[in-house]
């Protein structure tokens, strides 16, 4: 759920680990890009990889890391 | 359910040293003594007896150890597994039976104690399938949501009432005060119980305010108001192929109407089955080897002599993903396992062919750890050298992956961000503005506690993999074991009949959930892994804590000039501990700024938590609105209805905000705002004060939601969606919108709903559950209703376009007089069925906002001797488009106001800050609301239209948490006069602020 995401323009979304989870990443909500640009204040988020909120790596997941260039990312 | 002490490395759970000392009730006497000398694994004591149990009227023999509690014997081994277990501890009373007449807890009570006792449980309440006439009185009063709780409630009123035929509101209370009901249903409980007596309820009055008009909306328009305000059939794009708007609720013969839940005769009598509650053949038992140590690293784990022991069937141990290459890998010391980071993290598990062996088999499981330094509190995570939960910055070369330039957060020691919201100059406004009020403000880890865990059976077949979850989502469940497993997702299947609670806490396989598959795996046979209640507590999940330092600054016309807002919080190792957007969007301020940062600790991970964020973010700002308020020396509703606004000349067109002014003057006439005191006027030591809170949330639009409708040439009808029910009465709602669209009564339509063979539906959570299924379920009805109609035309000789279902029959519009009744209109199609499966349409375009409002007042009474709060009464006003079922929002919505009030006074877990460990785990020492502290609830709901959907309807579970703990915290300012920014608001808090303005 994110706190941005109301009415703004639309934003190119980056492209997100596979394995990156968090509450809003299920389902097919409309206008809730916030937990992928990792803006949001409030979501949790975890690695599929783990199960755990820290990636194979030990550093944490979260949208605005799990992304191309970290060392554990997958496409 | 068991070993509520195995993350203590000396501790010992109750279950097992009763197995090391063969049990008896003596035993539980010398626990705490004994608890060090025993500290050595224990070993399992085979002396399974055969012993006779009286129970539901027949002797019935049971094979236990001298160590079984009556709770599992009951459960295990006869199969009434109406007997839930919530805390296995006696404090939850989930457990509660019958001997002889008198309420027991069979999870405190041994089998072999029961002796020649009677023993009578939820299923023998009432035998030869009628119900008790509290069991109907249940059922007609809505005294259930999830309904785990329900069975030992019904026992604990049973026995009362047998006892005291017409017992007065405080017995019946005193009755309830052992039953805890997580999902806050207890004013319908005491209503039941009141009835089921003979008696008059006590009475929590329910109001719904209707709009007037009945008649569908003219072609092409939908209706767009609220009751109590204007109403109006505006223009929309609605396609040929579509639904069309139903008429207001007056207008309809079902939706609106307060309807009983289909399935609470199951949860009535122990029918319904939870995950806990399944036996599957040749099923597995798995427990989990937790860390002690909130921060170390795993040396060495040796499931060797786990292996040995007769019955275990598999194991395994969490290891980094091969090949993973380490953030840093000069401090992580490259290892063969995960860096344990909180006390309760999983290391290895085993899977055994009887509960009581996992759990000694998981005891025999060696690890060996270098405990490392810990941080676990906020403040001191936040210091220079403090232990860093995470070693660092991520590398973060390479393109940013498409597009979306990464925002790269900072990251210092255990400090994340700002996530920032900036808009105007905010330094400027707060340096020119004419006042200001600030406040420091700070909440607690509150933890989900549903009174069923978290579990899971996985049962992994050489064709598929079956798995049943509590879960608040079966596709989202699906969706990750599809991701883990490398599985097509056909062939997975996710179920969930019946779950106990989860409150945003259970999406997603979870950890544990991964393990149960892998076992089951492993071992080629179905694994059950629930969670006890203190791997609940510590592992899957809690609501963070948070430090909010807010800044308002007004003009002198009480005008917002700015919003300056630093949030810290802390998630354990996980993100997301901010407060929302309360702070940014609430009221249009031209300067507003945000900072909300996650703090890093070694402690169990936050999770979702109804309205993430916003009760935190509501308990800071509505104080402050306060604060400015009495600065400015203005009623503070007058200020609320100045602020709340966003068109000229000081109006509101928003939904949300339109509501709000409503519901703000109905909430002051039933409150007595008018007769409210100064702040802290009362004289005497035990003071009374009334206060406001605000609510906000946003409509949520899961597209994922759809449903099949299948109609049968008997006309029977049925519903299938993998959307499940955590309890709100999703499967109700289906009915009543199903059958408003045919024509018949909800009772009529069968709904299958939680099982992904399905067709796809919205995860429960983010007040979206409705909002996205029931226009899928209008939909497949239209759809259906189109092939129906055209045979029964043929049938009728009329054009099938004049035909409609009401009244349990088909008739011409035109020609009523031409007509069949269903099930002869069934009988006129071709096939054996007629079926539609229907995806969600799209919203018919999109309005100015898409919130909801919401309104609470809190009365409370405080004693500035001893600092206890008493919260006497809340009226709420809330909206959440057009009502569907108005019996089972209400139960919601007083459930929503029960977990803000459990906030605000009472729960808050509790870390030792030296080892990390959570030190209250359990429902004894982790104080939720109990029946006792219920107030008065009143609630008034408003239905709106926003024409959006073909049915309009919204979710109610976040809106109705969100203002409480701020309604609560304002009536308590008014009473004494004095702030309490710190929650929970218990005596010490109380009184440490009182002491702090003099005033003890
Ligand atoms: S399970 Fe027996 S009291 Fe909680
Ligand atoms: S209905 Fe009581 S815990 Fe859910």
């Amino acid at each position: 759920m994110s706190e941005t995401t109301h009415h703004r323009p639309r934003v190119e979304l980056p492209v997100l680990c596979k394995w990156l989870r968090c509450k809003s990443a299920f389902g097919a909500v409309e206008d809730d890009t916030g937990w992928r640009e990792g803006t949001s204040s409030t979501e949790a988020y975890w690695c599929l990889a783990t199960m755990e909120p820290f990636g194979p790596d030990d550093d944490h997941a979260h949208a605005t890391v799990c992304r191309d260039g970290r060392r554990c990312y997958r496409p | 359910m068991a070993n509520d002490d195995r993350e203590q490395p000396s501790g010992l759970s109750r279950r097992a040293f009763l197995g090391g000392t063969a049990g008896g009730a003596a035993a539980l006497g010398i626990l705490a003594r004994d608890r060090e000398a025993a500290a050595a694994p224990l070993k399992v004591v085979s002396g399974a007896t055969p012993l006779a149990l009286k129970v539901n009227g027949a002797t019935r023999t049971v094979t236990v150890e001298p160590r079984a509690t009556l709770a599992r014997a009951l459960r295990d081994e006869l199969r009434l597994t109406g007997t839930k277990i919530g805390c296995d501890r006696g404090a939850c009373g989930a457990c509660t039976v019958h001997l002889d007449g008198v309420a027991a807890l069979a999870c405190t009570t041994l089998a072999i104690e029961v002796g020649d006792r009677e023993v009578t449980t939820i299923e023998g309440l009432a035998p030869g399938g009628k119900l008790h006439v509290l069991q109907q009185a249940f059922v007609d009063n809505d005294a259930m949501q999830c309904g785990f709780c329900t069975p030992g409630m019904v026992m604990s009123c049973a026995a009362l009432l047998a006892k005291t035929p017409k017992p007065d509101r405080a017995t019946v209370r005193a009755a309830c005060s052992g039953n805890l009901c997580r999902c806050g249903t207890y004013p319908k409980v005491f209503d039941a119980v009141m009835v089921a007596s003979g008696q008059k309820p006590e009475g929590w009055p329910l109001e719904v305010r209707n709009v007037a008009p009945s008649a569908a909306p003219p072609p092409g328009t939908a209706w767009v108001g609220i009751a109590g305000g204007s109403v109006a059939a505006e223009l929309r794009t609605i396609p040929e192929n579509e639904a069309k708007p139903w008429p207001m609720n007056p207008g309809l013969a079902v939706v609106g109407k307060s309807t009983p839940r289909l399935d609470g005769k199951l949860k009535v009598t122990g029918e319904a089955k939870y995950t806990s509650d399944l036996q599957l053949p040749g099923m597995l038992h798995a427990r989990r080897v937790v860390s002690p140590h909130a921060h170390a690293i795993v040396k060495r784990v040796d499931t060797g002599k786990a292996e040995k022991l007769a019955g275990v069937k598999a194991t395994f141990v969490v290891k980094r993903q091969e090949g993973a290459t380490l953030v840093d890998p000069s401090t992580e010391k490259s290892g063969t396992y995960p860096r344990i980071r909180y006390a309760g993290q999983c290391v290895a598990a085993v899977a055994a062919t009887t509960e009581d062996l996992a759990e000694e088999a998981a005891r025999l499981v060696e690890v060996e750890y270098e405990v490392l330094p810990a941080t676990t509190s906020l403040e001191g995570a936040m210091k220079d050298g403090a232990p860093l939960v995470y070693p660092g910055r991520v590398n973060m070369g390479g393109s940013a992956g498409g597009g979306g330039a990464a925002r790269d957060l900072a990251q210092r020691g255990n400090l994340r961000g700002p996530a920032q919201q900036s808009e105007g100059n905010v330094d400027a406004a707060l340096a020119g503005a004419a006042m200001k009020v600030s406040g420091e403000f700070r909440t607690q880890v509150q933890t989900h506690s549903p009174m069923e865990t978290h579990g899971i059976v996985a049962d992994w077949r050489p064709d598929k993999l079956v798995v049943y979850a509590s879960t608040q989502g079966t596709a989202t469940v699906r969706d990750e074991l599809a991701a883990v497993f490398d599985l097509p997702k056909a062939r997975i299947e996710v179920k969930c009949d019946f779950m106990g609670g989860g409150f945003g806490a259970k999406f997603g396989a979870g950890h544990f959930g991964v393990v149960a598959v892998e076992l089951s795996r492993r071992a080629k046979a179905p694994v059950r892994l629930v969670l006890d209640r203190r791997e609940q507590h510590v592992a899957v999940g809690n609501r963070p804590s948070t430090l909010q330092q807010l800044t308002l600054a007004a003009d002198r016309s009480g005008g917002l000039a700015a919003i300056d807002l630093v949030a810290h919080g802390t998630a354990g190792i996980g993100t997301g501990a901010g407060v929302g957007w309360a702070a940014a969007r609430l009221y249009p301020t031209p300067a507003v700024r945000t900072r909300q940062y996650d703090v890093f600790t070694n402690a169990g991970p936050g999770a979702a938590f109804r309205a993430p964020g916003m009760p935190q973010g509501m308990f800071a700002l509505d104080q402050l609105i306060d604060d400015l308020a009495e600065k400015l020396r203005v009623d503070p509703l007058d200020l609320r209805d100045r602020l709340d606004v966003d068109a000229p000349g000081g109006t509101a067109t928003q939904p949300d905000r339109v509501a709000r002014r409503l519901e703000r003057r109905i909430g002051a006439d039933k409150i007595g705002w008018s007769r409210r005191h100064a702040n802290g006027a009362e004289k005497g030591p035990i003071k009374t004060g009334i206060g406001i809170g605000t609510s906000m949330w946003r409509r949520i639009v899961d597209m994922d939601s759809a449903c099949e409708v299948r109609v049968a040439k008997d006309g029977s009808v049925q519903l299938r969606s993998s959307v499940m029910d955590i309890g709100t009465g999703t499967r109700t709602a289906l009915a009543m919108v199903l059958a408003e669209d045919l024509g018949l009564r909800p009772e009529q339509i069968d709904v299958h709903i939680g099982d992904t063979r399905w067709p796809i539906g919205p995860a429960s959570g983010g007040s979206k559950t409705l909002v996205g299924i029931t226009p899928a379920v209008r939909q497949a009805a239209h759809e259906v209703k189109a092939k129906l109609f055209a045979a029964v035309g043929k049938k009728l000789g009329v054009d099938a376009k004049d035909l409609r279902a009401r009244g349990g029959r088909v008739e011409s519009e035109k020609e009523p007089a031409k007509h069949l009744v269903w099930r002869d209109a069934c009988a006129a199609i071709a096939t054996d069925e007629l079926a539609a499966i229907a995806s969600r349409p799209n919203d018919w375009g999109a309005p100015p906002s898409q919130g909801y409002g919401g309104v609470q007042f809190a009365q409370v009474q405080v004693d500035t001797e001893t600092g206890v709060i008493r919260v006497l009464k809340v009226i709420t006003m809330q909206e959440c488009g057009r009502l569907i079922n108005p019996l089972a929002v209400h139960s919601q919505i007083n459930g929503g106001i029960i977990h803000g009030i459990s906030w605000a006074l009472f729960e808050d877990r509790c870390l030792d800050p030296q080892s990390g460990r959570v030190l209250n785990a359990n429902l004894d020492t982790y104080k939720v609301l109990g029946a006792r502290d219920v107030p008065f609830i009143e609630v008034v709901l408003l239905d709106q239209y926003v024409g959006l959907t073909n049915t309009d309807a919204h979710g109610i579970g976040e809106p109705a948490n969100v203002p409480t703990a701020a309604a609560v915290a304002n009536a308590v300012y008014n009473a004494i006069g004095v702030r309490v920014r710190e929650l929970p608001m218990t005596p010490r808090t109380v009184l440490a602020a009182l002491r702090g303005k003099g005033r003890v």
